[in-house]
């Protein structure tokens, strides 16, 4: 016997009372404003917002940040954003990015209760470059903020993307007598741009 | 056997002889309890959350069997591979046969209390393999050649001259040193380097989907990321224990799991791999190591349930002023004090006695392990297995023989009180262990059943 049938026979071997799974659709906490809320907890985890009504307006926005100014190196995948830039090549090495200041990517959903964004690899070139930027700008539309995990599960499916990571806040450690720095190895900066579509007026 | 009873009482002894840093140690953990206490009560949910952890983690263990098969064959069908490890040496000699077909010669380790459980280090750089682990607290202890004191702060107990020395010494920052955000910014350099020339990456797993076949990877720093999004060889290693059925049952650990460990809402990175990224390889090793046999005993099985999140020992008076290290232990506090005597009464026999009862680990666990009605259940299966300290046999002896008879209480009550109050020192000395750091208030000349008897009985007919 492999060591896989050995671990299964041993379970198989001590029955254990078989329970019901919990039904999880009970009544959870939801906000009046997941908008606002998501912008609350944004800047509570280290990270900025910012309220945009049109999508058209972030290549301007961006322009003038001090992180972009001050960038050598820009790249961006953001489709919302249409920026002419640096769309990074699928056949370079995601080594090739370790000098990226500033990267620009979408998300797909926005968590209110925890300020997390979902972002998947099929809206990434490599998915490193999430990692490696010192800098991170992320857009989510108004429409696509839930109110809590629960929500953010019924509308993403993980298992579409080999990659998919939920992003709260820039990078940070406090394993240095618990004082909270910013910036441990991923990004140092965490801008979000919510952008207003069609959907979000009327989505209340 | 008893060179291990006195074992966590002997090493706290040490680490509360420097009772500065005992005194700092014990606040460090209370303001992340605090951290905790302030995310948790923003969830009107909470114990319905907890509630529902746990029948998850019940029912999944339950047929974890079928579930363990579910998860290989959609993980295999998403392109991963899947190995199983009875144990440790097996679980190291896996990791190190995929380094060694890949020619890989540089690994960064994220944060995995089951590589730690494993000694996976010392064991593939006894192969030559070089291993950097990049979680900031744990490369703090690697370069100080020790272990984490905590599962979730693994370098809790390293004060930050301790870190500006150390970072002085290894990566040439400015002598004196201690500014955190100096000495986190040294680091970042000094292993994007690592990350940069790594070959491949190991990481833990937090939860693992059995209905998908993916895993879930919860981090703060970015370096798991890093780690296996540069290199093209992801290798995640998970105790058995990780499945949970259905991705939707993520939304209530993922709830629980930041705000119990380090009081955020969640962390800042939750990963999820489904089978390997783009020109990649994803191995998967399913560990048992000791897990089934934790399965077999209905008394601790729900010690499975655990997530590692540390709330236990942040708020565990024992463990804040004791230190992790104190345990012996690669998961020490409460949990651990669970887990390792199970596993190995003889050896950890004196763990489940670093507890004074007061229940806070059971009150704070996200998934509702009664830690401390555990630890009551191991103290009475250590007596009965024959691996009590002396000392205490005979004192608990002596007390249930005192305590069961009430003549016999009143008696030894007169004289304990008669004794105290003419020769304290009888009791107030060096060999006493109770008098350490403690007075006592003069005994009374009465017990309170006279004195009851004289001035209430009477009034209460
Ligand atoms: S036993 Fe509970 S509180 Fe302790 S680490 Fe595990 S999940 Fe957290």
């Amino acid at each position: 016997m492999n060591s896989r049938e050995k671990i299964l026979s041993r379970i198989r071997n001590r029955k254990m009372m078989e329970t019901a799974l919990p039904d999880l659709s009970r009544k959870l906490t939801t906000w009046d404003d997941p908008i606002g809320r998501f912008r609350e907890t944004v800047s509570a985890v280290g990270g900025h917002t910012e309220r945009l009504s049109d999508p058209s307006l972030l290549p301007s926005v961006i322009e003038k940040l001090d992180d972009y100014q001050a960038a050598s190196r820009v790249a961006s995948n953001s489709f919302i954003a249409k920026l002419d830039l640096d769309d990074l090549t699928r056949s370079a090495s995601p080594h090739s990015l370790a000098d990226i200041d500033l990267f620009i990517a979408d998300g797909d959903i926005g968590v209110a209760e925890n300020g997390a964004i979902w972002v998947t690899d099929e809206k990434l070139v490599h998915n490193a470059a999430l990692f490696i930027t010192q800098h991170l700008i992320l857009t989510v539309y108004g429409s696509a903020i839930v109110n809590n995990m629960h929500e953010a599960y019924e509308k993403i499916d993980p298992q579409e993307s080999h990659f998919g990571v939920f992003i709260s806040g820039p990078s940070k450690t406090a394993d240095i007598e618990q004082s909270l720095v910013i910036g441990a190895h991923g990004a140092r900066s965490l801008m979000v741009y919510i952008v207003d579509d069609s959907e979000t007026g009327e989505s209340e | 056997m008893n060179t291990t009873a006195e074992n966590h009482s002997s090493k706290a002894g040490v680490f509360v002889s420097d009772s500065d840093k005992a005194h700092w140690h014990d606040s460090a953990l209370w303001f992340v309890r605090e951290k905790r206490d302030k995310q948790v009560n923003d969830v009107p949910e909470w114990e319905k959350l907890r509630e529902a952890a746990s029948a998850i983690k019940t029912h999944t263990v339950a047929q974890l069997d079928q579930y363990l098969q579910m998860f290989e064959q959609k993980a295999t069908a998403l392109g991963a591979k899947v190995h199983w490890a009875q144990n440790a040496r097996e679980h190291n000699e896996i990791v190190h046969s995929i380094l060694k077909n890949h020619g890989a010669q540089r690994v960064v380790k994220s944060k995995s209390m089951l590589t730690e459980e494993c000694h996976l280090n010392p064991y593939l750089e006894q192969q030559g393999i070089d291993v950097v682990d990049t979680d900031l607290g744990e490369r703090i202890v690697q370069l100080r050649k020790e272990s984490p004191s905590h599962i979730v702060l693994p370098a809790i107990h390293i004060k930050k001259e301790e870190v500006g020395d150390l970072f002085h010494q290894h990566l040439g920052t400015d002598e004196g040193a201690t500014d955190p955000s100096y000495l986190t910014e040294a680091a970042r350099n000094h292993l994007r380097e690592k990350f940069l020339a790594a070959d491949a990456g190991i990481t833990g797993v937090n939860f693992a989907i059995a209905e998908t076949g993916g895993i879930v990877v919860c981090t703060n720093e970015g370096n798991a990321d890093l780690g296996v999004t540069l290199p093209r060889l992801h290798i995640a290693c998970m105790g058995i224990e990780k499945l949970i059925p259905r991705t939707k049952d993520l939304a209530v650990f993922l709830r629980l799991l930041a705000r119990s460990a380090t009081g955020q809402p969640i962390t800042t990175y939750t990963s999820h791999f489904h089978g390997p990224q783009d020109d990649s390889e994803l191995h998967i090793i399913l560990l048992d190591n000791g897990r089934t046999s934790l399965r077999d005993q209905s008394d601790y099985q729900e010690a499975l349930h655990c997530i590692r999140c540390g709330a236990c020992m942040n708020t565990c008076p024992v463990y804040r002023r004791s230190g992790g290290h104190s345990y012996g232990t690669t998961v020490p506090g409460p949990i651990g004090s669970v887990l390792n005597p199970v596993s190995d009464s003889a050896t950890h026999n004196s763990l489940p006695f670093a507890c004074s009862l007061c229940g806070s680990c059971t009150d704070v666990c996200p998934i509702k392990i009664p830690l401390h009605h555990q630890l009551f259940t191991l103290r009475d299966q250590i007596r009965r297995n024959g691996n009590l300290a002396l000392t205490k046999r005979i004192a608990m002896f002596l007390t249930g023989r005192i305590l069961g008879s009430a003549s016999l209480f009143r008696v030894v009550g007169r004289m304990g009180r008669w004794v105290m109050r003419g020769f304290p020192w009888l009791f107030h000395n060096r060999f006493n262990l109770w008098w350490k750091q403690r007075d006592m208030p003069p005994a009374p000349k009465q017990s309170f059943g006279a004195w009851y008897s004289a001035n209430r009985k009477e009034k209460h007919r």
